[in-house]
C-alpha cells in the first residue's frame, strides 16, 4: 500500500515512517496510562471472595431457604462490585474476551473451574453424605480465597500485558 | 498467534479516532467521560469523532441510568476491533521499513 499523503503516513517516505512510529508510540503510551487505572483496590478482590464464601458456607445450615437467602444478596453484591469497579475505573473488561492475555486467562479459568467443581463435590459429599458439619464452610473458604487471588492475578497479568506493548 | 492483514483505514486514521479506538480495544467498554479525559478533548469534539466511528459501524454507544445518573459508555464492535487491528498492522508494516 503506497501513496497515502493525508498526514504523511506514507510508507514510501521517511517522514511517513516516522509519523507511523509516532502513532504507534502514542497508542502504547495510552495503553500504559490506561493500565494504571485498571487495577482494582485490594478490598474488591477480598469482597468477591467473601461473597462466594458466604454463599457456599450457607450450605452448612442444611436449609434451602438460608442458602437462597444468602445467594440473593450475594448475587446483588457481585453486581454491585461490577458497578463499583466501573465507577472507580470508568471501564469494564473481561480478560477472557479482550486484551493481551486472553489465552492465559481462559486456560487459568478452566483449571480454576475444574478445581472449583472438585472442591464443591468433595465439600458436598463430606457435608451431606458423611455428615461432616462445617465441611462446606471449609470448602467455601478455600474457594473464596482462590477466587479473590485469581481475580487479583488476572488484573496483574492483564495490566502487565497492556504495558508490554501493542 | 493470529496474523492480521495490514489495512489502512481512513476512518480510524485521524489521531483522535486512532486514540479512541486504541483505548477501546483494550477493554470491553469505557465511560464517555473516561475516554474524553484520556484523549484530552471536549465533550463535543469527542461526540463528533464517536459519531463518525459509530456511522462506520466501529463503535457502539450504550446508555444506562444508574442511581438516577445517565452513564454513557463506548465500546468497539467486532468489525471495529478487526479494522483497528488491521490499521495497527499497517502502521507496523510501515515502521518495519525503518529497520529494513
Amino acid at each position: 500500500m503506497t501513496g497515502r499523503a493525508q498526514d504523511g503516513t506514507d510508507d514510501g517516505t521517511a517522514t511517513g515512517r516516522r509519523a507511523a512510529a509516532a502513532q504507534l508510540a502514542g497508542l502504547q503510551a495510552d495503553r500504559e496510562a490506561l493500565a494504571e487505572r485498571l487495577v482494582q483496590p485490594w478490598w474488591w478482590d477480598a469482597a468477591l471472595g467473601l461473597l462466594l464464601f458466604v454463599v457456599l458456607s450457607s450450605y452448612s445450615f442444611h436449609n434451602t431457604w438460608i442458602t437462597v437467602a444468602a445467594a440473593v444478596p450475594c448475587l446483588a453484591g457481585i453486581a454491585g462490585l461490577r458497578a463499583v469497579y466501573q465507577r472507580i475505573t470508568g471501564t469494564w473488561w473481561d480478560a477472557r474476551k479482550v486484551g493481551p492475555v486472553q489465552g492465559r486467562v481462559r486456560r487459568a479459568m478452566r483449571w480454576w473451574l475444574a478445581g472449583y467443581l472438585g472442591v464443591l463435590v468433595l465439600g458436598c459429599a463430606a457435608e451431606y453424605l458423611l455428615d461432616v458439619r462445617g465441611a462446606m464452610v471449609a470448602a467455601g473458604a478455600v474457594l473464596g480465597v482462590t477466587a479473590g487471588l485469581l481475580s487479583h492475578w488476572v488484573s496483574t497479568i492483564y495490566v502487565a500485558g497492556l504495558r508490554e506493548g501493542l | 498467534v493470529t496474523t492480521v492483514a495490514p489495512h489502512f483505514d481512513a476512518v480510524i486514521h485521524p489521531p483522535p479516532r486512532l486514540q479512541i479506538c486504541g483505548l477501546l480495544a483494550a477493554v470491553d467498554s469505557m465511560d464517555f467521560s473516561a475516554v474524553r479525559d484520556a484523549v484530552g478533548v471536549s465533550d463535543s469534539v469527542l461526540s463528533k469523532h464517536v459519531k463518525q466511528l459509530e456511522e462506520a459501524g466501529y463503535v457502539k454507544v450504550g446508555k444506562a441510568t444508574i442511581a438516577s445518573r445517565q452513564r454513557t459508555s463506548l465500546s468497539l464492535t467486532k468489525p471495529g476491533r478487526a479494522a483497528f487491528a488491521a490499521h495497527v498492522a499497517e502502521l507496523r508494516r510501515i515502521t518495519g521499513a525503518l529497520d529494513g
